[in-house]
């Protein structure tokens, strides 16, 4: 369910897991593999496999190999890296609650939650057939991560109380890290996504040819190529541990990958996967890229899309099922927001950030949006109005108090009541002072809003020009300031942003932290303010501070004691008790609808494909997490 | 020229009239029937801009959120019995969304029907941004709904944003065309007569502005611009930048024309008769070019207007809640638009039909001003 | 002449390292840089690893000198042949733009061969046609060429295939000859996608072809020399194109030095709508993401063939037209 491990629990189901497999395995169990090796010049599939493989209940049925999996992706490669480079240390589980171990067979912390020893599975296998072993890990370690020379730095979950960890080798399959303080949620950390930890292991005898101490190169920029998740997938030749291998890549037209004779996982039959022996891209330009998906999807050409379809889209796919033979499955996306407005209290002009702070200028502008009315016209009617909160799968609402919190928070002021808005806004004296009809500041001068919305986000820019007459209703000024991402970002890295339109996202605790509930980080996406959460990074080195007393320093500090609390159901009150900050003294961040259907497309042919979850956003690593390696034609 | 030699008075001949040059080429352009009908749909199309608020039903930002994506909603003389309503009306819309498609479908209700209403009283508005004003020319009574070509996808009447969209398209585009004709005419006059290096220095000029780095500089320009700028200001700064960058192609093909006039007979004996060279530019040798400059600027024209459609695709071009003709074909670019809202695509109707106006109306002027125009 | 034609080329370089300059300093007009963009992209995927190491990824694509330094490296790297390196797939930008040459002018090399082969002949026949059927229905239909907007067309265009045929004409090749060597299956491949982006691109070109010729020809058509030529008894096959054409296409010979341009800049849009992978796609996306080197050395490319194609018009002009002359 969720984010628990219980170590002591974990150690005896595990010894038992291996036990039972073991004995299995001691049963001579006989693995089959996909008839396209048969007469290839391989070693038998028994020696391919490693001791212990890993074994993938399939969703529906054991499946049967062959067939080629077609569907579009940006050029980009985007969220196709998640199809095929999904290979963390541990997976989250297909229902995105809680993880299950993958590429290492299992892992054991100490009691402190400072120490964690990890298992690499015996006998794995790169896709070119040399071993896996802790060497690998240990090469990304000493030889890229701690070498200054390489531009690479310690991965997310890797530094607590600005320390590193402290990696020690204990045999060839067994590896031990060692954190200055309690590290509970590292595991789930690292296996965020496409990057992380399926990156770290890399393929050590493989990558020395590019490294400048044991070769002849004399900069990183190889290394770096082969390394880094936007342009590993392209490397053609570099062993991988997917279940399939890129073999031809046309840049902006075409990628193809085919089975990996070394995967290192079966069905519960034994059968080596994966079933699906070819996965054949196409790629297009990101404005060709909508037409592309939607036309192949309705002319059957695609088996699995689960990205890239525009709202508008929605029904011209439903209504097309027959005639291209495939099926739509409504995921849910898990966006608690679709758009949200961030407020930036790190803004130079301090008359603003009076405002913001206080509680009662937010709730107007909040109870002042007609939030029926968005989803009607910009969501089709296919969301739900709600305030800024997190996504209701969240792990700590799945008790019965969360699930209250969680009802609270994501209902609190947003009913659509301009009268009560005008008379929040009078009773703080931002009244309309020289009568030419906007509102003006407690002090009589002129009150202007702008908001920056990135100018790519159609959606957004229609959803926050009917807020702008809502507010233009109740006498507030507000300027759309539509601009390319990056100039936005540049603005909220010196103050100047007031308040930024974010198009969508989806969070979890305390992986979200930072875009969520608390100014914990110094990035764009940091929500109260970047240099606010600057300040909380560097241990008040940089950036400017929250305003003492003030919310968001409370939130700095249950962030704090949050991270550090090692028992999940006191993490779990921990987060609680931060959220209920953002009801009492919020909206801190102003929603407007969100939990929008997500369609996956699915040829009728496919089969294992779960009807119903959940997209997310890239940090789960969907669709990896649906198992694509357990999908098969049923032809 | 000069004008017609006023006859000697003879009461045995009827007096004849007396016209001058620009009545002269007045009456031949009206004989020419395409020319004349171009003329009267710009005037048209000019009257809708200028009276776009009081002609249209709804305000330009109006949103009927209950009505997204309708298809257009007429007027009807017969009802469904068959019998004849004087008065014509619209029937009543109900918004249903299909469970199984998300389709959202619109149903005729065919009990209701609300009947046409002349100038009736509707929300506010400034005629010719003066004017304070009420009533509209047509409307129908609430609940009912009169959408003449239907609503887009976040449910605003096209109709009436076809007929904003028009202020837009069919102004600021004309500021840049003249802007870009006067630099282009002027330039290419003076580079294709004088020749020499300032004709060299001014090539390489143009060479510069046609090589430039377009979409970098709007983008640059895109983050450079103040948010407090209106639209219009936004608007009118791209279409300035959008002649300085285009007056070089017209330029070079008047120096063309210049370069094989230039040693033709009626320029040599006005350089011998000692016509400064102002006057030979303007007297004789602008009139030969005027026809082609006529014919490049009436071409011109859709130029900018659908170089606004090609920058609001990139994300720089007019944005809400102004409208313009471009605004609108660019949200009619899309798959679905095609397959399911094709009504989206009537406003380039009204573009081909600007278009066509402007051409046939610059060709009338061309006949009309040639003299040996058959 | 010689003289001239070699000044021109001489007076090329100048010009060249003038734009060069130009462009690069409106390229780092906007305040976020490549790297910049790179970690705001990755963060909104969640991928936060890349955040912070701002300095380090500079450093690597040279981002982190002086920009006179960058100036002068690039063009310096220009001239020598070394046109740099992409950073978002790091490969070589001379690899990038030489592997989507062919296409590009393929494609628009047939567009530009339809829209003046036949936009030539019919704006001759409609001058001579003035105001009769023929006339006024290629007149309608070359409005709507020039009224729409290419891409829009070429949409249209796409979705009409869908239906009509069930293919999904985005690209230029199927996926299984993605790739693939030459051979005539490639190229009636290539044929059953191209005919789309050509045709739609051509479209507007022929019509404004179609429009300038017809007037320029009744510009001529009304002039008294032809009356004359009818009058020797000359065929009007003869009058026509002998004599009446020969005259009428001076401003045509100057539209024809942008064609060169054309080829590697034109359709931009177009290009990116229906995925050719085409140079112009490559200088859209490159520059919206500011990958510097590779939209800097197609900006270096469109600006010499907008110079050679000038310098071709100009050319042309003074062999056509025996009145101009150039000192």
């Amino acid at each position: 369910m969720t984010l628990r491990w219980n170590p002591r629990g974990a150690l005896a189901a595990l010894s038992l897991a291996t036990a039972l497999l073991c004995t299995t395995a001691a049963v001579a169990q006989t693995y089959q593999q996909s008839p396209l090796f048969d007469g290839m010049d391989l070693p038998p599939v028994a020696d391919r496999l490693p001791d212990a493989p890993l074994v993938l209940e399939p969703v529906e049925s054991v499946g049967t190999y062959g067939g080629t999996l077609r569907n579009v992706s940006p050029e980009d490669l985007g969220w196709l890296r998640q199809l095929i480079m999904v290979e963390p240390w541990a997976k989250w589980e297909r229902d995105l609650n809680g993880i299950r171990p993958n590429t290492l067979e299992g892992w054991t912390w100490n009691d402190a939650y400072t120490e964690v020893t990890l298992d690499f599975r015996e006998g794995m296998l790169w896709s070119d057939g040399a071993p896996v072993t802790a060497d690998d890990f240990m090469f990304f370690w000493n030889d890229m991560v701690l070498n200054e020379a390489i531009p690479v730095t310690f991965p997310g979950g890797t530094v607590v109380n600005s320390e590193p960890m402290t990696v020690e080798k204990i045999d060839d399959f067994t590896v031990k890290l060692t954190f200055s303080g309690p590290n509970p949620l590292f595991m789930e950390l690292a296996s965020r996504g496409h990057y992380n930890s399926s990156l770290w292991l890399v393929p050590s005898h493989y990558m020395r040819q590019f490294h400048p101490d044991y070769s002849d190169v004399t900069d990183t920029a190889a290394l770096m190529a082969h390394y880094e998740n936007t342009t590993r997938l392209q490397q053609i030749g570099m062993p991988t541990l997917s279940a399939w291998v890129i073999t031809d890549y046309t840049p902006g037209q075409r990628i193809v990958a085919q089975r990996n004779p070394y995967y290192w996982k079966v069905d519960s039959a034994g059968n080596q996967l994966p079933y699906i022996d070819t996965i054949d891209t196409t790629l297009a330009t990101p404005a060709a890229v909508g037409q592309a998906t939607l036309l192949n999807a309705i002319g059957g050409n695609v088996d699995f899309q689960p990205r890239d379809f525009a709202l508008a889209d929605y029904s011209v796919l439903l209504s097309n099922q027959e005639a291209g033979n495939y099926t739509v499955k409504m995921w849910s996306r898990g966006d608690f927001a679709w758009p949200w407005i961030m407020i930036a209290y790190d803004h130079v002009d301090q008359g603003i950030v009076d405002l913001f702070y206080m509680p009662d200028f937010l709730r107007a502008l909040s109870h002042a949006m007609d939030r029926n009315k968005i989803n009607d016209i910009v969501s089709f009617g296919l969301a739900t109005p709600r305030q800024f909160a997190l996504s209701p799968e969240s792990p700590e609402f799945q008790t019965p108090e969360g699930q209250a919190l969680y009802e609270e928070w994501s209902n609190s002021y947003i009913e659509f009541d301009p009268a009560l808005a005008g008379s929040l806004l009078d009773g703080i004296g931002v009244v309309d002072a020289d009568g030419e009809g906007w509102r003006d500041r407690p002090d009589g001068s002129r009150l202007q809003l702008i908001i920056d919305v990135p100018a790519s986000s159609q959606e957004s820019i229609n959803a926050m020009d009917l807020i702008k007459q809502d507010w233009e209703a109740i006498g507030i000024d507000l300027i759309l300031n539509a601009l390319e991402w990056s100039a936005i970002d540049a603005r909220a890295g010196n103050g100047e942003m007031m308040m930024r339109a974010w198009p969508s996202a989806s969070g979890w605790g305390l992986l979200s932290a930072a875009t969520v509930w608390a100014p914990i980080e110094g990035f764009t996406w940091s929500m109260g303010g970047q240099s606010i959460g600057r300040f909380f990074q560097t241990g008040g080195v940089e950036g400017q501070p929250a305003r003492p007393g003030s919310m968001l320093e409370r939130l700095q500090e249950a962030y704090a004691v949050a991270i550090g609390t090692v028992d999940p159901v006191e993490r779990d009150a921990a987060l609680l008790a931060a959220y209920r900050i953002h009801i009492d003294e919020g909206p801190i961040t102003l929603g407007t609808v969100g939990e929008h259907p997500s369609p996956v497309v699915v040829s009728n042919r496919l089969r294992n494909v779960q009807d119903t979850g959940l997209t997310g956003g890239w940090d789960l690593g969907f669709p990896g997490t649906a198992d694509p390696e357990q999908f098969y034609f049923a032809d | 020229m000069t004008d017609a030699a006023i006859p000697a008075e003879d009461p045995a001949t009827p007096r004849l009239a007396v016209l001058s040059v620009r009545q002269l080429t007045w009456r031949k352009f009206r004989r020419n029937r395409l020319a004349y009908l171009g003329l009267c749909v710009l005037c048209v199309m000019y009257l809708m801009a200028a009276f776009a608020p009081f002609l249209a039903p709804y305000g330009v930002r109006e949103t009927h959120s209950q009505f997204a994506r309708t298809a257009p909603n007429w007027l009807h003389f017969i009802d469904e019995n068959g019998s004849f309503h004087a008065v014509p009306f619209v029937y009543g819309l109900r918004q249903g969304m299909d469970p199984e498609t998300f389709l959202q479908s619109t149903i005729r209700v065919e009990d209701e029907k609300y009947p046409l209403r002349l100038l009736p009283r509707g929300e506010p508005y400034l005629l010719f941004g003066l004017i304070p004003a009420e009533r509209r020319l047509f409307g129908v009574d609430a609940p009912g709904k009169i959408f003449l070509f239907g609503t887009d996808t976040r449910g605003r009447d096209l109709f009436t944003r076809i007929l904003y969209g028009a202020q837009v398209s069919l102004t600021v585009g004309l500021f840049g065309v003249i802007l870009s004709l006067v630099l282009g005419v002027g330039i290419g006059l003076a580079t294709g007569y004088y020749g020499g290096w300032f004709d060299s220095i001014t090539q390489r000029v143009i060479e510069m502005t046609q090589a430039f780095p377009q979409i970098p500089l709007w983008l640059a320009l895109a983050a450079l611009i103040p948010p407090t700028w209106s639209s219009i200001q936004v608007y009118f700064g791209i279409s300035i930048v959008l002649s300085i960058l285009t007056w070089g192609a017209l330029a070079r093909q008047v120096r063309a024309m210049v370069l094989s006039l230039k040693t033709s007979d009626f320029v040599r004996a006005a350089r011998y008769s000692n016509a400064s060279t102002g006057r030979i530019m303007l007297r004789h040798l602008l009139p030969s070019t005027f026809s082609h400059v006529l014919v490049i600027a009436t071409l011109a024209i859709p130029a900018m207007i659908l170089g606004e459609t090609a920058l609001s695709f990139l994300g720089l071009g007019i944005k809400a809640p102004m409208t313009s003709w471009g605004l609108l074909l660019n949200e009619a670019q899309s798959v679905q638009v095609i397959v399911e809202t094709p009504w989206l695509l009537i406003p380039v109707v009204f573009v081909v039909l600007t278009i066509i106006s402007f051409n046939f109306v610059g060709d009338g002027l061309r006949d009309a001003a040639d003299p040996f125009a058959r | 002449m010689w003289v001239y034609i070699a000044r021109r080329i001489l007076a090329l370089i100048p010009t060249l390292i003038l734009i060069m300059l130009v462009s690069f300093i409106i390229m780092q007009l906007p305040p976020a840089d490549f790297v910049d963009q790179y970690v705001s992209r990755e963060a909104a995927r969640g991928n936060t690893s890349v955040a912070g190491q701002e300095e380090m990824l500079r450093q690597q694509f040279g981002l982190d000198q002086s920009l006179p330094v960058q100036f002068v490296s690039w063009v310096g790297g220009v001239f020598t042949g070394n046109l740099g390196i992409s950073f978002t797939d790091k490969r070589q930008v001379s690899e990038i733009i030489m592997d989507r040459l062919p296409a590009t002018l393929a494609i628009a090399g047939m567009a530009f061969l339809l829209s003046w082969g036949v936009g030539i002949p019919l704006g001759v026949y409609s001058a001579t046609h003035q105001y009769r059927a023929g006339d006024v229905a290629l007149t309608g239909i070359a409005f709507v060429g020039i009224g729409l907007p290419d891409f829009l067309l070429a949409l249209l265009f796409l979705v009409a295939a869908f239906y009509v045929t069930g293919d999904v004409l985005l690209g230029l090749s199927s996926p299984e000859f993605v790739g693939a060597s030459l051979s005539w299956g490639k190229v009636v491949d290539f044929m059953s996608y191209a005919w789309l982006s050509v045709v739609a691109v051509a479209f507007t070109g022929m019509a404004y072809i179609m429009r300038v010729t017809r007037n320029n020809m009744l510009e001529e058509l009304g002039k008294p020399y032809v009356m004359t030529l009818r009058a020797k008894g000359l065929p009007e096959r003869v009058v026509i194109w002998r004599h009446v054409f020969r005259n009428a296409i001076n401003p045509l010979v100057m539209l024809f030095g942008q064609v060169l341009s054309f080829l590697i800049n034109g359709f931009a849009i177009t290009s990116v709508v229906l995925n050719l992978p085409t140079v112009q796609a490559t200088y859209l996306q490159a520059t919206l993401l500011q990958d510097t080197y590779l939209a800097g050395a197609i900006l270096v490319l469109i600006a010499m063939t907008v110079m050679l194609g000038n310098l071709i018009s100009d050319l042309l002009l003074a062999w056509i037209d025996p009145r101009v002359r150039y000192d």
